[in-house]
Protein backbone atom coordinates (compact mmCIF):
# COMPACT_ATOMS: atom_id res chain seq x y z
CA UNK A 1 0.00 0.00 0.00
CA UNK A 2 1.32 3.44 -0.78
CA UNK A 3 -0.02 6.88 -0.06
CA UNK A 4 0.44 10.58 -0.68
CA UNK A 5 -1.01 13.82 0.70
CA UNK A 6 -2.14 12.32 4.00
CA UNK A 7 -4.01 15.49 5.06
CA UNK A 8 -6.49 15.63 2.18
CA UNK A 9 -10.21 15.12 2.77
CA UNK A 10 -10.50 13.42 -0.60
CA UNK A 11 -9.09 9.96 -1.09
CA UNK A 12 -8.79 8.07 -4.34
CA UNK A 13 -8.16 4.41 -3.79
CA UNK A 14 -7.06 2.00 -6.48
CA UNK A 15 -7.82 -1.62 -5.71
CA UNK A 16 -5.92 -4.31 -7.52
CA UNK A 17 -3.22 -6.91 -7.87
CA UNK A 18 -0.31 -7.41 -10.27
CA UNK A 19 -2.31 -9.85 -12.35
CA UNK A 20 -3.43 -8.73 -15.82
CA UNK A 21 -6.42 -6.43 -15.92
CA UNK A 22 -6.77 -6.57 -12.15
CA UNK A 23 -4.18 -3.80 -12.20
CA UNK A 24 -6.83 -1.35 -13.47
CA UNK A 25 -7.31 0.40 -10.11
CA UNK A 26 -3.56 0.74 -9.57
CA UNK A 27 -3.09 2.11 -13.09
CA UNK A 28 -5.61 4.87 -12.40
CA UNK A 29 -3.60 5.92 -9.34
CA UNK A 30 -0.35 5.77 -11.28
CA UNK A 31 -1.85 8.01 -13.96
CA UNK A 32 -3.17 10.44 -11.35
CA UNK A 33 0.28 10.64 -9.77
CA UNK A 34 1.69 11.42 -13.20
CA UNK A 35 -0.77 14.30 -13.63
CA UNK A 36 0.74 16.07 -10.58
CA UNK A 37 -2.50 18.01 -10.15
CA UNK A 38 -4.54 16.01 -7.76
CA UNK A 39 -4.87 17.35 -4.23
CA UNK A 40 -6.47 14.09 -3.25
CA UNK A 41 -4.78 11.39 -1.21
CA UNK A 42 -3.84 8.66 -3.66
CA UNK A 43 -3.53 5.11 -2.40
CA UNK A 44 -3.16 1.67 -3.86
CA UNK A 45 -4.68 -1.25 -1.99
CA UNK A 46 -4.87 -4.98 -2.46
CA UNK A 47 -8.10 -5.70 -0.59
CA UNK A 48 -11.30 -3.77 0.13
CA UNK A 49 -11.00 -4.09 3.94
CA UNK A 50 -7.88 -1.91 3.79
CA UNK A 51 -10.21 0.99 3.00
CA UNK A 52 -11.30 0.91 6.63
CA UNK A 53 -7.87 2.23 7.61
CA UNK A 54 -8.22 5.22 5.31
CA UNK A 55 -11.59 6.82 6.00
CA UNK A 56 -10.73 8.97 9.01
CA UNK A 57 -11.16 12.65 8.21
CA UNK A 58 -12.45 12.09 4.68
CA UNK A 59 -15.43 13.70 3.04
CA UNK A 60 -15.07 12.05 -0.39
CA UNK A 61 -13.89 8.59 -1.30
CA UNK A 62 -13.28 7.41 -4.84
CA UNK A 63 -12.68 3.71 -5.37
CA UNK A 64 -11.33 2.46 -8.69
CA UNK A 65 -11.38 -1.26 -9.34
CA UNK A 66 -11.45 -3.81 -12.13
CA UNK A 67 -14.49 -5.94 -12.72
CA UNK A 68 -15.07 -9.23 -14.43
CA UNK A 69 -18.32 -8.82 -16.32
CA UNK A 70 -19.96 -9.27 -19.70
CA UNK A 71 -19.18 -5.65 -20.56
CA UNK A 72 -16.53 -4.97 -23.23
CA UNK A 73 -13.02 -4.75 -21.82
CA UNK A 74 -12.13 -1.17 -20.97
CA UNK A 75 -15.69 0.02 -20.44
CA UNK A 76 -16.01 2.10 -17.29
CA UNK A 77 -19.09 2.22 -15.09
CA UNK A 78 -19.73 4.60 -12.22
CA UNK A 79 -21.70 3.88 -9.07
CA UNK A 80 -22.61 6.47 -6.46
CA UNK A 81 -23.02 5.67 -2.82
CA UNK A 82 -22.17 2.49 -0.98
CA UNK A 83 -24.64 0.24 -2.79
CA UNK A 84 -23.14 -1.66 -5.66
CA UNK A 85 -25.04 -3.77 -8.21
CA UNK A 86 -25.81 -7.32 -7.22
CA UNK A 87 -23.02 -8.80 -9.32
CA UNK A 88 -20.45 -6.85 -7.32
CA UNK A 89 -21.84 -8.06 -4.02
CA UNK A 90 -20.87 -11.65 -4.74
CA UNK A 91 -17.64 -12.37 -2.87
CA UNK A 92 -14.54 -13.37 -4.83
CA UNK A 93 -12.78 -14.36 -1.62
CA UNK A 94 -14.00 -16.28 1.39
CA UNK A 95 -11.41 -14.66 3.63
CA UNK A 96 -12.02 -10.98 3.10
CA UNK A 97 -15.15 -8.86 3.10
CA UNK A 98 -16.41 -7.73 -0.30
CA UNK A 99 -16.04 -4.16 -1.50
CA UNK A 100 -19.78 -3.88 -1.18
CA UNK A 101 -19.82 -4.88 2.51
CA UNK A 102 -16.82 -2.70 3.32
CA UNK A 103 -18.51 0.31 1.71
CA UNK A 104 -21.71 -0.49 3.60
CA UNK A 105 -19.74 -0.47 6.85
CA UNK A 106 -17.97 2.76 5.91
CA UNK A 107 -21.37 4.32 5.20
CA UNK A 108 -22.69 3.17 8.60
CA UNK A 109 -19.65 4.47 10.46
CA UNK A 110 -19.82 7.83 8.74
CA UNK A 111 -23.62 8.04 9.07
CA UNK A 112 -23.99 8.51 5.32
CA UNK A 113 -21.86 11.69 5.49
CA UNK A 114 -19.07 10.40 3.28
CA UNK A 115 -19.53 10.81 -0.46
CA UNK A 116 -18.57 7.52 -2.10
CA UNK A 117 -17.97 7.06 -5.83
CA UNK A 118 -16.96 3.76 -7.32
CA UNK A 119 -15.54 3.42 -10.83
CA UNK A 120 -15.38 -0.05 -12.29
CA UNK A 121 -13.31 -0.86 -15.38
CA UNK A 122 -14.30 -4.07 -17.13
CA UNK A 123 -11.36 -6.41 -17.67
CA UNK A 124 -10.88 -9.42 -19.89
CA UNK A 125 -7.72 -11.26 -18.83
CA UNK A 126 -6.43 -12.10 -15.37
CA UNK A 127 -3.33 -14.16 -16.06
CA UNK A 128 -0.86 -14.24 -13.18
CA UNK A 129 1.71 -11.44 -13.31
CA UNK A 130 0.76 -10.52 -16.88
CA UNK A 131 0.50 -7.02 -18.36
CA UNK A 132 -2.94 -5.42 -18.48
CA UNK A 133 -4.71 -5.44 -21.82
CA UNK A 134 -4.35 -2.33 -23.94
CA UNK A 135 -8.02 -1.46 -23.63
CA UNK A 136 -7.89 -1.53 -19.81
CA UNK A 137 -4.69 0.52 -19.70
CA UNK A 138 -6.32 3.12 -21.95
CA UNK A 139 -9.49 3.09 -19.85
CA UNK A 140 -7.42 3.66 -16.70
CA UNK A 141 -5.73 6.65 -18.32
CA UNK A 142 -9.08 8.15 -19.35
CA UNK A 143 -10.58 7.50 -15.95
CA UNK A 144 -7.66 9.24 -14.21
CA UNK A 145 -8.22 12.29 -16.43
CA UNK A 146 -11.94 12.21 -15.74
CA UNK A 147 -11.42 12.11 -11.97
CA UNK A 148 -8.79 14.84 -12.10
CA UNK A 149 -11.17 16.96 -14.13
CA UNK A 150 -14.05 16.23 -11.78
CA UNK A 151 -11.98 17.31 -8.79
CA UNK A 152 -10.46 20.39 -10.31
CA UNK A 153 -13.05 21.44 -12.80
CA UNK A 154 -10.16 21.86 -15.21
CA UNK A 155 -9.35 19.66 -18.13
CA UNK A 156 -5.90 18.08 -17.87
CA UNK A 157 -5.14 15.88 -20.83
CA UNK A 158 -7.10 13.41 -22.83
CA UNK B 1 -39.66 -43.00 21.89
CA UNK B 2 -36.29 -41.60 20.97
CA UNK B 3 -36.13 -38.89 18.34
CA UNK B 4 -32.97 -38.09 16.49
CA UNK B 5 -32.09 -34.65 15.30
CA UNK B 6 -29.19 -33.28 13.28
CA UNK B 7 -28.06 -29.68 13.50
CA UNK B 8 -25.80 -28.37 10.80
CA UNK B 9 -24.09 -25.04 10.60
CA UNK B 10 -23.10 -25.27 6.96
CA UNK B 11 -20.54 -22.49 7.01
CA UNK B 12 -19.18 -20.79 10.09
CA UNK B 13 -19.25 -17.04 9.70
CA UNK B 14 -16.93 -14.37 11.10
CA UNK B 15 -14.04 -16.78 11.41
CA UNK B 16 -10.97 -16.99 9.19
CA UNK B 17 -11.28 -19.85 6.69
CA UNK B 18 -13.95 -22.41 5.90
CA UNK B 19 -15.49 -24.74 8.41
CA UNK B 20 -18.81 -26.18 9.42
CA UNK B 21 -20.36 -27.80 12.45
CA UNK B 22 -22.30 -31.06 12.65
CA UNK B 23 -24.22 -31.98 15.78
CA UNK B 24 -26.21 -35.21 16.05
CA UNK B 25 -28.69 -35.63 18.87
CA UNK B 26 -30.61 -38.66 20.00
CA UNK B 27 -33.41 -37.34 22.15
CA UNK B 28 -31.65 -35.24 24.77
CA UNK B 29 -28.36 -37.04 24.28
CA UNK B 30 -25.64 -35.41 22.25
CA UNK B 31 -24.16 -38.19 20.16
CA UNK B 32 -21.78 -36.34 17.90
CA UNK B 33 -20.24 -32.87 17.81
CA UNK B 34 -17.86 -32.40 14.92
CA UNK B 35 -16.11 -29.22 13.97
CA UNK B 36 -15.82 -30.00 10.31
CA UNK B 37 -12.94 -28.17 8.72
CA UNK B 38 -13.29 -28.81 5.03
CA UNK B 39 -10.80 -26.31 3.68
CA UNK B 40 -8.41 -28.22 1.42
CA UNK B 41 -5.05 -29.25 2.91
CA UNK B 42 -2.39 -26.66 2.22
CA UNK B 43 0.78 -28.78 2.38
CA UNK B 44 3.04 -26.03 3.72
CA UNK B 45 5.21 -28.49 5.64
CA UNK B 46 5.74 -30.41 2.42
CA UNK B 47 6.49 -27.23 0.42
CA UNK B 48 9.31 -26.42 2.80
CA UNK B 49 11.19 -29.67 2.34
CA UNK B 50 14.32 -29.20 0.28
CA UNK B 51 14.08 -25.40 0.29
CA UNK B 52 16.76 -23.10 1.75
CA UNK B 53 16.07 -22.43 5.42
CA UNK B 54 16.04 -18.68 4.70
CA UNK B 55 12.74 -19.19 2.83
CA UNK B 56 10.87 -20.48 5.87
CA UNK B 57 9.90 -17.16 7.52
CA UNK B 58 8.36 -15.75 4.35
CA UNK B 59 6.75 -18.98 3.13
CA UNK B 60 5.17 -19.84 6.48
CA UNK B 61 3.95 -16.24 6.87
CA UNK B 62 1.70 -16.90 3.86
CA UNK B 63 -0.25 -19.42 5.93
CA UNK B 64 -2.16 -16.53 7.45
CA UNK B 65 -2.95 -12.92 6.62
CA UNK B 66 -3.95 -12.16 10.19
CA UNK B 67 -1.01 -13.61 12.10
CA UNK B 68 1.95 -13.77 9.67
CA UNK B 69 4.27 -12.41 12.37
CA UNK B 70 3.58 -15.43 14.56
CA UNK B 71 4.70 -17.71 11.72
CA UNK B 72 7.77 -15.63 11.10
CA UNK B 73 8.68 -15.53 14.77
CA UNK B 74 8.20 -19.26 15.40
CA UNK B 75 10.18 -20.14 12.27
CA UNK B 76 13.15 -17.85 12.90
CA UNK B 77 13.47 -18.86 16.54
CA UNK B 78 13.30 -22.57 15.65
CA UNK B 79 15.84 -22.20 12.84
CA UNK B 80 18.16 -20.10 15.00
CA UNK B 81 18.12 -22.90 17.56
CA UNK B 82 18.99 -25.37 14.83
CA UNK B 83 21.91 -23.19 13.78
CA UNK B 84 23.03 -22.14 17.26
CA UNK B 85 22.41 -18.44 16.57
CA UNK B 86 22.21 -16.10 19.56
CA UNK B 87 20.29 -12.91 18.84
CA UNK B 88 21.20 -9.55 20.37
CA UNK B 89 19.04 -7.73 22.93
CA UNK B 90 18.20 -5.16 20.22
CA UNK B 91 16.82 -7.84 17.91
CA UNK B 92 14.89 -9.37 20.78
CA UNK B 93 13.25 -6.01 21.57
CA UNK B 94 12.33 -5.37 17.95
CA UNK B 95 10.75 -8.82 17.67
CA UNK B 96 8.63 -8.09 20.73
CA UNK B 97 7.61 -4.78 19.21
CA UNK B 98 6.65 -6.48 15.95
CA UNK B 99 4.55 -8.99 17.87
CA UNK B 100 2.81 -6.10 19.68
CA UNK B 101 1.68 -4.82 16.27
CA UNK B 102 0.20 -8.20 15.39
CA UNK B 103 -1.60 -8.68 18.69
CA UNK B 104 -3.06 -5.19 18.41
CA UNK B 105 -4.38 -5.56 14.86
CA UNK B 106 -5.63 -9.12 15.29
CA UNK B 107 -7.28 -8.68 18.69
CA UNK B 108 -8.82 -5.31 17.81
CA UNK B 109 -10.36 -6.80 14.66
CA UNK B 110 -11.74 -9.83 16.46
CA UNK B 111 -13.10 -7.93 19.43
CA UNK B 112 -14.90 -5.27 17.44
CA UNK B 113 -15.94 -6.75 14.12
CA UNK B 114 -16.13 -10.49 14.71
CA UNK B 115 -17.05 -11.15 18.33
CA UNK B 116 -18.79 -8.04 19.72
CA UNK B 117 -21.82 -8.41 17.38
CA UNK B 118 -22.58 -11.74 19.11
CA UNK B 119 -23.03 -10.09 22.49
CA UNK B 120 -25.01 -7.13 21.18
CA UNK B 121 -27.43 -9.13 19.05
CA UNK B 122 -26.24 -8.13 15.60
CA UNK B 123 -25.68 -10.41 12.66
CA UNK B 124 -22.57 -8.58 11.53
CA UNK B 125 -20.17 -5.76 12.21
CA UNK B 126 -21.91 -3.77 9.50
CA UNK B 127 -25.23 -4.00 11.32
CA UNK B 128 -23.52 -3.16 14.59
CA UNK B 129 -21.88 -0.12 13.00
CA UNK B 130 -25.21 1.62 12.72
CA UNK B 131 -25.75 1.48 16.49
CA UNK B 132 -22.20 1.63 17.84
CA UNK B 133 -20.29 3.71 15.29
CA UNK B 134 -17.95 5.34 17.80
CA UNK B 135 -16.96 2.05 19.41
CA UNK B 136 -16.37 0.50 16.00
CA UNK B 137 -14.35 3.49 14.81
CA UNK B 138 -12.23 3.26 17.94
CA UNK B 139 -11.69 -0.44 17.22
CA UNK B 140 -10.70 0.23 13.62
CA UNK B 141 -8.33 2.98 14.74
CA UNK B 142 -6.68 0.62 17.22
CA UNK B 143 -6.31 -1.96 14.47
CA UNK B 144 -4.86 0.62 12.12
CA UNK B 145 -2.14 1.54 14.63
CA UNK B 146 -1.23 -2.14 14.92
CA UNK B 147 -0.96 -2.31 11.14
CA UNK B 148 1.16 0.85 11.07
CA UNK B 149 3.55 -0.66 13.58
CA UNK B 150 3.83 -3.76 11.38
CA UNK B 151 4.49 -1.56 8.36
CA UNK B 152 7.32 0.34 10.06
CA UNK B 153 9.02 -2.78 11.37
CA UNK B 154 8.08 -5.28 8.71
CA UNK B 155 8.00 -3.20 5.55
CA UNK B 156 4.29 -3.75 5.03
CA UNK B 157 1.27 -4.32 7.22
CA UNK B 158 0.26 -7.73 5.90
CA UNK B 159 2.86 -10.43 5.32
CA UNK B 160 5.84 -8.38 6.50
CA UNK B 161 9.04 -8.84 4.50
CA UNK B 162 11.74 -7.58 6.87
CA UNK B 163 12.10 -10.62 9.13
CA UNK B 164 14.96 -13.03 8.53
CA UNK B 165 16.80 -15.81 10.30
CA UNK B 166 19.25 -13.93 12.53
CA UNK B 167 17.13 -10.79 12.93
CA UNK B 168 15.87 -8.21 10.48
CA UNK B 169 17.07 -7.22 7.01
CA UNK B 170 17.21 -3.60 8.10
CA UNK B 171 16.55 -1.69 11.31
CA UNK B 172 13.42 0.45 11.53
CA UNK B 173 13.78 4.20 11.26
CA UNK B 174 13.68 5.83 14.66
CA UNK B 175 11.77 8.83 13.31
CA UNK B 176 9.03 6.59 11.96
CA UNK B 177 8.64 4.91 15.34
CA UNK B 178 8.67 8.24 17.19
CA UNK B 179 6.02 9.61 14.81
CA UNK B 180 3.80 6.70 15.84
CA UNK B 181 4.41 7.22 19.57
CA UNK B 182 1.44 9.59 20.16
CA UNK B 183 -0.88 7.05 18.51
CA UNK B 184 0.58 4.26 20.63
CA UNK B 185 0.08 6.33 23.78
CA UNK B 186 -3.51 7.07 22.71
CA UNK B 187 -3.91 3.34 22.15
CA UNK B 188 -3.26 2.47 25.79
CA UNK B 189 -6.24 4.52 26.97
CA UNK B 190 -8.43 3.59 24.00
CA UNK B 191 -7.76 -0.13 24.40
CA UNK B 192 -8.55 0.14 28.11
CA UNK B 193 -11.85 1.87 27.23
CA UNK B 194 -12.64 -0.84 24.70
CA UNK B 195 -11.95 -3.46 27.38
CA UNK B 196 -14.28 -1.72 29.82
CA UNK B 197 -16.93 -1.68 27.09
CA UNK B 198 -16.72 -5.40 26.30
CA UNK B 199 -16.49 -6.34 29.99
CA UNK B 200 -20.04 -5.01 30.40
CA UNK B 201 -21.49 -7.33 27.77
CA UNK B 202 -24.01 -9.93 28.85
CA UNK B 203 -21.68 -12.91 28.88
CA UNK B 204 -23.18 -16.44 28.91
CA UNK B 205 -22.81 -18.24 32.18
CA UNK B 206 -20.70 -21.17 31.03
CA UNK B 207 -17.53 -22.50 32.60
CA UNK B 208 -15.38 -25.55 32.06
CA UNK B 209 -12.47 -27.08 33.91
CA UNK B 210 -9.78 -26.31 31.37
CA UNK B 211 -6.20 -27.40 31.06
CA UNK B 212 -4.77 -24.02 30.08
CA UNK B 213 -1.52 -24.09 28.13
CA UNK B 214 0.72 -21.22 27.06
CA UNK B 215 4.27 -20.02 27.09
CA UNK B 216 5.49 -18.54 30.33
CA UNK B 217 8.54 -16.42 30.99
CA UNK B 218 10.07 -15.49 34.34
CA UNK B 219 10.30 -11.76 33.60
CA UNK B 220 7.69 -10.78 31.06
CA UNK B 221 4.36 -11.54 29.47
CA UNK B 222 5.07 -14.21 26.87
CA UNK B 223 5.56 -13.51 23.19
CA UNK B 224 8.60 -15.32 21.83
CA UNK B 225 10.42 -17.06 24.64
CA UNK B 226 10.04 -19.14 27.76
CA UNK B 227 8.90 -22.61 28.71
CA UNK B 228 5.49 -24.11 28.12
CA UNK B 229 3.18 -24.19 31.12
CA UNK B 230 0.08 -26.33 31.66
CA UNK B 231 -2.33 -25.40 34.42
CA UNK B 232 -2.74 -29.11 35.20
CA UNK B 233 0.67 -30.63 34.74
CA UNK B 234 3.12 -27.76 35.14
CA UNK B 235 5.92 -26.66 32.89
CA UNK B 236 7.54 -28.55 30.04
CA UNK B 237 10.28 -27.50 27.64
CA UNK B 238 9.47 -26.23 24.17
CA UNK B 239 12.10 -28.64 22.81
CA UNK B 240 9.97 -31.53 24.05
CA UNK B 241 6.66 -30.10 22.88
CA UNK B 242 5.51 -33.19 20.95
CA UNK B 243 6.24 -35.41 23.93
CA UNK B 244 3.51 -33.53 25.80
CA UNK B 245 1.12 -32.35 23.09
CA UNK B 246 0.50 -34.46 20.05
CA UNK B 247 -1.43 -33.82 16.85
CA UNK B 248 -3.60 -36.50 15.31
CA UNK B 249 -6.02 -36.80 12.46
CA UNK B 250 -9.78 -37.15 12.68
CA UNK B 251 -11.94 -38.24 9.74
CA UNK B 252 -14.18 -35.18 9.72
CA UNK B 253 -11.53 -32.47 9.44
CA UNK B 254 -8.66 -31.48 7.19
CA UNK B 255 -7.08 -29.87 10.25
CA UNK B 256 -5.23 -32.04 12.70
CA UNK B 257 -6.46 -31.99 16.28
CA UNK B 258 -4.26 -32.09 19.36
CA UNK B 259 -4.33 -33.59 22.82
CA UNK B 260 -2.08 -34.25 25.79
CA UNK B 261 -0.07 -37.39 25.08
CA UNK B 262 -0.43 -38.80 28.58
CA UNK B 263 -4.16 -38.31 29.08
CA UNK B 264 -5.53 -37.86 25.54
CA UNK B 265 -7.32 -34.83 26.96
CA UNK B 266 -7.89 -31.46 25.29
CA UNK B 267 -6.12 -28.22 26.16
CA UNK B 268 -7.15 -24.58 25.94
CA UNK B 269 -4.71 -22.20 24.19
CA UNK B 270 -4.99 -18.45 23.61
CA UNK B 271 -5.54 -15.22 25.51
CA UNK B 272 -7.55 -16.80 28.31
CA UNK B 273 -4.76 -19.32 28.94
CA UNK B 274 -2.07 -16.65 28.75
CA UNK B 275 -3.75 -14.34 31.24
CA UNK B 276 -4.64 -17.15 33.63
CA UNK B 277 -1.03 -18.37 33.60
CA UNK B 278 0.81 -15.05 33.35
CA UNK B 279 -1.41 -12.37 34.85
CA UNK B 280 1.29 -11.00 37.16
CA UNK B 281 3.53 -10.41 34.12
CA UNK B 282 1.09 -7.98 32.46
CA UNK B 283 2.28 -4.39 32.23
CA UNK B 284 0.99 -2.17 35.09
CA UNK B 285 -1.94 -0.48 33.32
CA UNK B 286 -3.13 -3.77 31.80
CA UNK B 287 -2.80 -5.55 35.15
CA UNK B 288 -4.71 -2.77 36.89
CA UNK B 289 -7.33 -2.91 34.15
CA UNK B 290 -7.78 -6.66 34.69
CA UNK B 291 -8.47 -5.93 38.36
CA UNK B 292 -10.78 -3.02 37.53
CA UNK B 293 -12.97 -5.07 35.18
CA UNK B 294 -12.93 -7.87 37.76
CA UNK B 295 -11.39 -10.36 35.42
CA UNK B 296 -11.37 -13.56 37.51
CA UNK B 297 -8.02 -14.78 38.82
CA UNK B 298 -8.80 -18.10 37.18
CA UNK B 299 -11.22 -17.37 34.36
CA UNK B 300 -12.86 -20.52 33.00
CA UNK B 301 -15.53 -18.91 30.85
CA UNK B 302 -14.46 -19.01 27.18
CA UNK B 303 -16.80 -16.14 26.29
CA UNK B 304 -14.68 -13.87 28.50
CA UNK B 305 -11.86 -14.27 26.00
CA UNK B 306 -13.15 -11.03 24.45
CA UNK B 307 -12.22 -9.25 27.70
CA UNK B 308 -8.88 -11.08 27.82
CA UNK B 309 -8.17 -9.79 24.32
CA UNK B 310 -8.90 -6.24 25.44
CA UNK B 311 -6.48 -6.60 28.34
CA UNK B 312 -3.83 -8.00 25.99
CA UNK B 313 -4.32 -5.16 23.50
CA UNK B 314 -3.80 -2.70 26.37
CA UNK B 315 -0.69 -4.62 27.41
CA UNK B 316 0.61 -4.63 23.83
CA UNK B 317 0.21 -0.85 23.54
CA UNK B 318 1.99 -0.34 26.88
CA UNK B 319 4.78 -2.65 25.82
CA UNK B 320 5.06 -0.92 22.44
CA UNK B 321 5.32 2.53 24.03
CA UNK B 322 8.08 1.31 26.36
CA UNK B 323 9.97 -0.39 23.52
CA UNK B 324 9.71 2.61 21.18
CA UNK B 325 10.92 4.98 23.90
CA UNK B 326 13.85 2.70 24.64
CA UNK B 327 14.76 2.14 20.98
CA UNK B 328 18.31 3.10 20.08
CA UNK B 329 19.10 2.38 16.44
CA UNK B 330 22.10 0.17 15.81
CA UNK B 331 23.91 -0.34 12.53
CA UNK B 332 22.85 -3.93 12.04
CA UNK B 333 20.05 -5.96 13.47
CA UNK B 334 21.07 -9.18 11.80
CA UNK B 335 23.31 -11.86 13.27
CA UNK B 336 25.57 -13.76 10.91
CA UNK B 337 25.58 -17.52 11.09
CA UNK B 338 27.29 -20.55 9.64
CA UNK B 339 25.18 -23.22 8.04
CA UNK B 340 25.23 -26.57 9.78
CA UNK B 341 23.03 -29.61 10.12
CA UNK B 342 20.73 -29.44 13.10
CA UNK B 343 17.31 -29.42 14.58
CA UNK B 344 15.45 -26.67 16.36
CA UNK B 345 12.03 -26.05 17.83
CA UNK B 346 10.28 -22.92 19.00
CA UNK B 347 6.90 -21.88 20.28
CA UNK B 348 5.62 -18.33 20.24
CA UNK B 349 2.29 -16.87 21.22
CA UNK B 350 0.14 -16.05 18.20
CA UNK B 351 -2.90 -13.90 19.04
CA UNK B 352 -5.10 -17.00 19.16
CA UNK B 353 -2.66 -19.31 20.96
CA UNK B 354 0.64 -21.14 20.91
CA UNK B 355 2.23 -21.70 17.51
CA UNK B 356 4.86 -24.43 17.49
CA UNK B 357 7.47 -25.00 14.75
CA UNK B 358 10.18 -27.64 14.45
CA UNK B 359 12.75 -27.88 11.64
CA UNK B 360 15.50 -30.30 10.65
CA UNK B 361 18.09 -28.70 8.37
CA UNK B 362 21.05 -30.27 6.59
CA UNK B 363 24.63 -29.02 6.39
CA UNK B 364 23.83 -27.13 3.16
CA UNK B 365 21.06 -25.17 4.87
CA UNK B 366 18.20 -27.05 3.22
CA UNK B 367 15.10 -27.94 5.19
CA UNK B 368 14.83 -31.70 5.65
CA UNK B 369 11.55 -31.65 7.55
CA UNK B 370 9.17 -29.13 9.05
CA UNK B 371 6.42 -29.49 11.64
CA UNK B 372 3.91 -26.71 12.25
CA UNK B 373 1.25 -26.91 14.97
CA UNK B 374 -1.16 -23.99 14.69
CA UNK B 375 -3.20 -22.75 17.65
CA UNK B 376 -6.56 -23.48 16.05
CA UNK B 377 -5.55 -27.11 15.46
CA UNK B 378 -4.62 -27.34 19.09
CA UNK B 379 -7.89 -25.75 20.23
CA UNK B 380 -10.10 -27.76 17.89
CA UNK B 381 -10.67 -30.70 20.22
CA UNK B 382 -11.33 -28.31 23.10
CA UNK B 383 -13.97 -26.53 21.03
CA UNK B 384 -15.76 -29.84 20.43
CA UNK B 385 -15.55 -30.75 24.13
CA UNK B 386 -16.93 -27.31 25.04
CA UNK B 387 -19.83 -27.64 22.62
CA UNK B 388 -20.85 -30.96 24.15
CA UNK B 389 -20.96 -29.37 27.59
CA UNK B 390 -22.54 -26.12 26.41
CA UNK B 391 -25.34 -27.46 24.21
CA UNK B 392 -27.69 -29.23 26.66
CA UNK B 393 -29.00 -25.92 27.99
CA UNK B 394 -30.13 -24.92 24.50
CA UNK B 395 -31.62 -28.15 23.17
CA UNK B 396 -35.19 -26.90 23.52
CA UNK B 397 -34.50 -24.21 20.91
CA UNK B 398 -34.94 -24.66 17.19
CA UNK B 399 -31.98 -25.79 15.10
CA UNK B 400 -31.19 -22.34 13.81
CA UNK B 401 -31.00 -20.86 17.31
CA UNK B 402 -28.88 -23.75 18.55
CA UNK B 403 -26.56 -23.25 15.60
CA UNK B 404 -26.26 -19.58 16.45
CA UNK B 405 -25.24 -20.35 20.06
CA UNK B 406 -22.69 -22.89 18.84
CA UNK B 407 -21.17 -20.34 16.48
CA UNK B 408 -20.87 -17.85 19.33
CA UNK B 409 -18.89 -20.33 21.37
CA UNK B 410 -16.66 -21.26 18.43
CA UNK B 411 -15.97 -17.59 17.70
CA UNK B 412 -14.83 -17.02 21.28
CA UNK B 413 -11.71 -19.01 20.32
CA UNK B 414 -11.09 -16.69 17.35
CA UNK B 415 -10.32 -19.74 15.24
CA UNK B 416 -8.18 -19.36 12.18
CA UNK B 417 -9.20 -22.32 10.08
CA UNK B 418 -6.81 -21.46 7.27
CA UNK B 419 -3.93 -21.75 9.73
CA UNK B 420 -5.20 -24.99 11.14
CA UNK B 421 -5.62 -26.71 7.81
CA UNK B 422 -2.39 -28.36 6.94
CA UNK B 423 -0.88 -31.66 6.04
CA UNK B 424 -3.26 -34.54 5.79
CA UNK B 425 -1.64 -37.89 6.51
CA UNK B 426 -2.10 -40.11 3.52
CA UNK B 427 -2.70 -43.80 4.06
CA UNK B 428 -2.70 -46.07 1.06
CA UNK B 429 -4.03 -49.54 1.48
CA UNK B 430 -2.92 -52.01 -1.15
CA UNK B 431 -3.97 -55.54 -1.58
CA UNK B 432 -1.56 -57.95 -3.23
CA UNK B 433 -2.71 -59.30 -6.53
CA UNK B 434 -1.26 -62.72 -6.97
Amino acid sequence: MSRSDAQSTICIAGLGSPHGDDQAGWLVIEELRGLHRSKARLITLTAPHQLLNEIEGLDTLYVCDASASQRPAGETQWFDGPNLPEAAVKPCSTHNPTLSSVLALVDQLESGRLKIRVASIAGEQWILMSQPSASVAEAARKLACEIAQELSGVSTRS
Amino acid sequence: MSTSRTIRVEALTRVEGEGALNVRLSGDQIEVVELNIYEPPRFFEAFLRGRPLEDAPDITARICGICPVAYQMSSVHALERALGVEITPEIRQLRRLLYCGEWIESHALHMHLLHAPDFLGFASGIEMGQHFPEELKRGLKLKKIGNQLLEILGGRSVHPINVCVGGFYRPPKKDALLDLLPSLEWGIAAAADATRWVSQFDIPDFEADYDFVSLTHPDEYPFNEGDMLSSRTGSFPVAGYEQTIQEYQVPHSTALQAHKVATKSSCHFGPLARINLNREKLRPIARQLADEVQFPTLCQNPFRAIVARGIEVTHAFEEAVALVKAYRPVKSVRQNYELRAGEGAAATEAPRGTLFHRYHVDEAGKIVSATISAPTSQNQKQIEVDLKAFLPEYLSLDNSAIGHHCERLIRSYDPCISCATHFLRLTIERSDVS
